[in-house]
């Protein structure tokens, strides 16, 4: 059920986060995955010296990258963008050669062994296409995340990127990622 | 000791008896008010079916009462115990409300200003908010909250510092496979200058004494922690061998905790014992 004038991203506001990794539970409840794989993670920053110290938390996933990497490389169509924008995997078309995991620069993908399948992070498709949002986004408590359509001038995303200054991850990799972290 | 708890807790370790009853998402119980500014009426009723075989609180009591012959107290449903509750409500069906609704809250949100009238009196002495307080003085205490630095820990020994971490809920949830795998293991966190000072290495088994106890965990260097002080965390080191995740893991705060409460408000004082550390 795409919509073609959609394109669903997600604004992170990292100085928000207090690492309490409901995000992560979120989603693999929500996706079930098991125990010792997750689609998305909580990176730590801890620098200097006591007293003075620095801690720093930071969601990462997907990055739903604008011309995905992954898609590229897949030789059979399993890994595919939708026209809303939203990069996901058609399980019963991938044979498991993994060529994605090597070519995605944020190392978003990893191999489900059980299944035989490549996994990562959809934007929970399944729940954005009844016109709900992400677990990880529902469940923030700080209400870090923040998901919605970029072309939409009056929706939530936009608002804060019009205002906030951002950047996104490696941009250098020229996959045009389509997470945006808040500054 | 007679026990109903939820998890199989270290305090269930110690019941004679435990009933299994059911979490608050599989049972209805009675309504519960929230006083305050702004009180509330919630709501509670089950969104899942039991997934064990577990029953809620007033099925617990009736099937004790029955057997001591006093059921005759406890003789209603809890559909009648919630509507009983409700029924003063300024509402025309309380329970049909609140079932759609979740909570009550009497019309009208306190303003900040407007809600005191001309008459309304502090339950203090001077029925005003008192920063000097006559009451605290009668009763032997400082009557102006004086600032006292907590006592240094004596040569050689480090304070204990009780903490959490954001994806467990106190003690309780450490079992939890999915949370367990963020932190299985509690370990003591050391400044890098006391490890020196010890001779103890990172991930080195260390043994923690206070006047009331003792316990062994390995070590965590961290420059997040004062020179002066330690920490481990919550919840690890059980004794119920139910808590598969959990017993016999690291170690428990709770053994080397020494008592203390604040000697005004009562509260309790978590960080105040002090303790000696060596390598094990």
């Amino acid at each position: 059920m795409a919509t073609h004038n959609k394109r669903y991203v997600m604004v992170i506001d990292s100085k928000k986060c207090i690492d309490c990794k409901a995000c992560v539970v979120a989603c693999r409840a929500e996706n079930r995955v098991p125990l010792r794989y997750s689609r998305n993670w909580i990176a730590e920053e801890h620098r200097g010296e006591w007293p003075k110290l620095l801690a720093a938390f930071e969601p990462g996933q997907c990055q739903q990258c604008e011309s995905p990497a992954c898609v590229r490389v897949c030789p059979t169509g399993a890994s595919y963008q939708r026209p809303d924008g939203i990069v996901a995997i058609n399980e019963s078309e991938c044979v498991g050669c993994r060529y994605c995991i090597i070519a995605c620069p944020y190392d978003a993908r990893f191999f489900r062994e059980d299944k035989g399948v490549v996994e990562k992070c959809d934007f929970c498709v399944q729940l954005v296409d009844r016109g709900e949002i992400p677990a990880c986004v529902k469940t923030c408590p700080s209400k870090v995340r923040v998901f919605g359509d970029l072309n939409d001038p009056d929706g939530p995303v936009r608002q804060l990127l019009e205002r906030r200054r951002h950047l996104t991850k490696k941009p250098e990799a020229g996959t045009s990622p389509q997470i945006y972290y808040l500054l | 000791m007679l026990l109903q708890f939820l998890a199989l807790s270290d305090t269930a370790w110690y019941a004679d008896v435990i009933f299994p009853e059911s979490t608050y998402l599989e049972r209805q119980d009675p309504a519960e008010v929230m006083s305050g500014i702004c009180p509330v009426v919630v709501y509670r009723q089950p969104v899942i079916k039991p997934l064990h075989d577990t029953k809620p609180t007033l099925d617990i009591v009736q099937g004790l009462a029955k057997r001591l012959n006093l059921s005759q107290y406890f003789d209603f449903t809890i559909e009648q115990w919630v509507n009983a509750q409700l029924k003063e409500l300024p509402l025309e069906t309380p329970v049909d409300y609140l079932k759609k609704h979740g909570i009550y809250a009497p019309p009208g949100f306190p303003k900040y200003g407007t809600t005191l009238n001309a008459e309304h009196r502090f339950v203090t002495k001077s029925g005003k908010i008192e920063l000097f307080s006559e009451r605290l003085q009668e009763l032997g205490y400082d009557p102006l909250p004086i600032y006292q630095s907590p006592t240094p820990p004596p040569a050689g020994m480090l304070r204990l510092i009780l903490g959490r971490k954001a994806y467990f809920t106190h003690a309780n949830s450490t079992n939890n496979p999915w949370l367990n795998a963020f932190d299985s293991e509690n370990r003591l966190w050391l400044n890098p200058v006391t490890a020196d000072s010890l001779g103890v290495a990172d991930g080195q088994l260390v043994e923690a004494t206070s006047t009331v106890g003792s316990v062994r965990l390995k070590a965590k260097i961290t420059q997040e922690i004062r020179p002066d002080c330690t920490f481990m965390l919550h919840g690890f080191g059980k004794r119920a061998k139910w808590q598969r995740l959990t017993a016999g893991v690291g170690a428990c705060d709770a053994q080397i905790l020494e008592t203390a409460w604040d000697k005004v408000s009562g509260n309790a004082a978590l960080h105040e014992t002090f303790v000696k550390v060596r390598r094990a």
